[in-house]
């Protein structure tokens, strides 16, 4: 793709980057229960 | 506990606004569009006729105005662009004597108005037009507050369908190959249609051709990044109400150290939270385990203390009772042995 | 007789001076919504094109999310920095927090031109290089977790047990997702500005404007908790259960203590700011003497009454430096907004707000009042409900 402004450069790479922050706040979520979840015997 | 953990906050924000601001575009060169058009405007030519604001208002189909445009005393106060019109024509007292500048939305290679909007309803055409488009436009303003020029309006009276205001550049007449129709009216050749990197060559050339007459900068090459509508002047730009403060520095990039440092935030403060949190709790934990033990302990202890006091008591009654038994045994001896003797004196007696 | 005797005596329990000022507010606050969504922006304030927001931007918006702010900060210090004394405060916080929020959405209705196409940014067109754009999207997120976050308490008022135990479990992920979110758009408010160093006058201007919004906003949330704390005692006090009155003063002192050290730190950066942009010679100006005065009489002052407040354990001056820095913090945002913005504008063209813009925010804060009234006199807020009493 190819940008004639910085803006239009700008809406594109942070419209990406809102979606990739979405993710981000779910993976965040499962992660923690993954890594929080294991051998509970000595935490 | 609090103490700590907010400055690791304030930490923590803090390196979040060392970021580099222009974070996303470095070594990267967006020029504009090659088919960019540009107008210029030269200061010298124009004789205030007001004919451009005229001819504005006819191809736009704009309202009609209090004051019809032949009426020369408008000038006399300094005026906008408002919800009825698209440009207007001020006259500045300079040291050069009475000057006249029209004012337009100057259709900037980076828009403000188009960074600042938050539903995109601004949009920087290949032409070089900044065209808006009011189905999508929710009446924040924010374009109105961002542009640096005080160009958009916005019909405060209406209640339904309230809207922005602003030159569309003559984008619709651009497309059917005419002119703008302010350019195509002027009788005086003031304003000058072409492509932008045309029109910059033909605003040096007339400085150089005569320096004396014009002062030695385009307004509008690079101010804000640069536009798409110029200005020469003989005056300086601030008599004739130019900003000259306004810098070369783009809208977009004026506001990508905040936006970069969006993502990071998102990025690092669960990490940074849930770390903390992990850390109190363990804290937590640790002061309620050696809560526990301090009990069991003080329980251990008294209790120990209270064996150790019985078997003493033990102890001393014990040695209590020996003396009692033998002072007993003791007595009932002596006392025998007091009987014996009596028996014995006794029997004596009766032997 | 006695029923003649008791309506009476409802009567003028209803006509209480509060009351009969909330009705005039509301009355016309009415009036002047009608006025507003029939004759447009127009009819009522005081805009025009070279000032497009006023106080229903620099009160209702940046005043509003600002002092909202007690509920992430206090909702952090107990259920993430682990401090548990302050777990009675958390609920009056969130009470605080969603009604701010859902007030502030409330208000924007009124300040946009066609508030029915709110959900169009999110929805229709993302306009992502906008700072307006980050605000709006944390915004209605934010109100939605602060809308969880407080159903427990409607829950238990209501006896829905299971679901209420459900959402008791998400309490951590909340609460970092509160902190995350209102980090980003307290931020973003100030970032908002970063767009016109142009129009923003240069010692309010600074490229730091999203760090001193985020630092200044927790300030606001903490004396926010103090300053409503005690509002609400009197009123409410039959209310509160033992375990909130008991904890009541060291929440005061230790929020005191906290916001003591980070007016400090505001106060830092603010210097900070000054030095990085060396606008030291405004000043000596008019725009710097308020500077000053903003700086030296609404942080650092507070600032140090906290500190002596906390240090003398004096429970009536830690109240006083909170409702001080509750005001400066309205002065600051203020001063951006209005005072410092379009600074460079003769004054017959600068912004000065109708009474129909200021009667519009006072009905916004009295509904706001009557709404925390309301729902804190029914629900378990100033106190635990019996059924799920030491449960933290
Ligand atoms: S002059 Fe203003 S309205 Fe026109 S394009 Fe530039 S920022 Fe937008
Ligand atoms: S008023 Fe309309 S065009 Fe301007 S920023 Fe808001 S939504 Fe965009
Ligand atoms: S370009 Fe068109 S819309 Fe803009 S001022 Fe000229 S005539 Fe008006």
């Amino acid at each position: 793709m190819e940008f004639f402004t910085l803006q239009d450069y700008y809406t594109h790479t942070k419209g990406i980057v809102y979606l990739i922050m979405g993710g981000i706040l779910v993976a965040a979520t499962l992660y923690w229960q993954f890594l929080m979840g294991g051998n509970r015997k000595d935490d | 506990m609090l103490r700590r953990t907010f400055l690791g906050l304030l930490g923590g924000a803090g390196a979040l606004a060392a970021l580099p601001a222009t974070a996303g575009a470095a070594g990267k060169h967006f020029g504009p569009h090659p088919d960019t058009m540009a107008v210029l405007f030269d200061a010298t030519r124009c004789i205030g006729c007001r004919q451009c604001e005229k001819a504005c208002n006819e191809v736009n189909n704009l309202p009609a105005p209090e004051k019809p445009f032949d009426d020369m005393t408008v000038m006399d106060t300094e005026r906008r662009t408002d919800d009825k019109t698209y440009t207007v024509v001020n006259k500045y007292a300079t040291e050069k004597g009475g000057v006249f500048r029209k004012m337009q939305c100057n259709h900037c290679l980076e828009p403000a108005c188009a960074s600042a909007c938050f539903v995109r309803a601004f949009k920087k055409e290949p032409n070089g037009a900044v065209t808006y488009d009011a189905s999508v436009c929710v009446g924040c303003r924010y374009c109105m507050v961002a542009c640096p020029f005080s160009i958009p309006a916005y019909t405060y009276n209406d209640p339904i369908t309230p809207r922005v205001v602003k030159c569309t550049m003559c984008s619709p007449r651009l497309a059917e190959g005419k002119l703008p129709g302010c350019v195509e009216r002027c009788p005086k050749e003031a304003l000058t249609f072409g492509p932008r990197e045309e029109i910059i060559k033909i605003a040096r050339a007339r400085i150089d051709a005569y320096p004396d007459r014009y002062q030695h900068h385009i307004y509008g090459e690079h101010e804000m990044g640069g536009t798409c509508w110029m200005y020469l002047s003989g005056a300086p730009f601030s008599e004739i109400g130019m900003r000259e403060d306004l810098g070369t520095t783009s809208a977009p990039e004026l506001t990508s150290g905040a936006l970069a440092a969006v993502p990071m935030v998102v990025g690092l403060w669960p990490v940074l939270l849930g770390g903390i949190y992990a850390v109190s709790k363990r804290n937590q934990k640790v002061a309620n385990a050696e809560k526990v033990m301090a009990v069991k302990n003080a329980l251990t202890k008294a209790s120990s203390e209270a064996e150790k006091k019985l078997s003493e008591e033990l102890k001393k009654a014990d040695v209590a009772n020996k003396r009692l038994i033998e002072v007993e045994v003791k007595k009932a001896v002596e006392e025998a042995l007091s009987a014996k003797d009596e028996d014995a004196a006794s029997s004596e007696e009766e032997s | 007789m006695s029923t003649v005797e008791h309506a009476s005596a409802q009567r003028k329990s209803l006509f209480t001076p509060f009351n009969i000022v909330a009705a005039i507010i509301l009355a016309a606050g009415l009036v002047v919504t009608v006025m507003r969504f029939t004759g447009g922006l127009g009819a009522v304030t005081n805009l025009d094109q070279n000032n497009p927001w006023g106080i229903w931007i620099g009160f209702d918006l940046l005043c509003g999310v600002a002092l909202a702010a007690g509920g992430y900060t206090t909702s952090s210090a107990c259920y993430i920095f682990g401090l548990k004394k302050y777990h009675a405060g958390v609920r009056p916080a969130i009470l605080t927090a969603f009604l701010g929020y859902a007030l502030v959405v409330f208000a924007l209705g009124y300040d946009v031109g066609r508030p029915w196409r709110l959900p169009y940014p999110i929805f229709v067109q993302q306009g992502t290089t906008s700072l307006l754009f980050e605000v709006g999207l944390c915004v209605m997120i934010y109100l939605t977790v602060l809308f969880i976050e407080f159903t427990p308490a409607a829950f238990e008022w209501l006896g829905f047990k299971k679901i209420r135990n459900i959402v008791v479990k998400m309490t951590l992920a909340l609460t970092i997702f509160g902190v995350v979110l209102s980090t980003l758009h307290q931020s973003s408010l100030g970032a908002l500005y970063t767009i016109v160093p142009s129009k923003l006058h240069p010692l309010w201007y600074s490229p730091y404007l999203p760090l001193f919004f985020f630092v200044s906003s927790i300030c606001a949330g903490l004396s926010m908790v103090i300053f409503e704390g005690t509002l609400s005692h009197k009123p409410m006090h039959h209310l509160m259960d033992k375990e909130y009155l008991d904890n009541h003063d060291g929440l005061i002192l230790g929020f005191g203590k906290g916001c003591s050290l980070i007016l400090f730190g505001y106060f830092a950066i603010k210097v900070i700011g000054l030095a990085y942009d060396n606008n030291w010679h405004y000043l000596a100006t008019g725009y710097g003497a308020w500077f000053l005065v903003e700086i030296l009489g609404f942080v650092a002052l507070p600032s140090f009454l906290y500190a002596i407040g906390a240090r003398d354990r004096n429970i009536p001056l830690i109240k006083w430096a909170a409702g001080l820095t509750v005001f400066g913090i309205i002065v600051n945002r203020f001063n951006i907004s209005m005072v410092a913005f379009n600074w460079q504008l003769p004054s017959q063209l600068r912004y000065f707000p109708s009474w129909g813009e200021i009667t519009i925010s006072l009905f916004v804060v009295t509904i706001g009042v009557l709404a925390f009234r309301f729902i804190s006199t029914r629900m378990p807020i100033f106190y635990e409900h019996p059924d799920y009493k030491g449960e933290h």
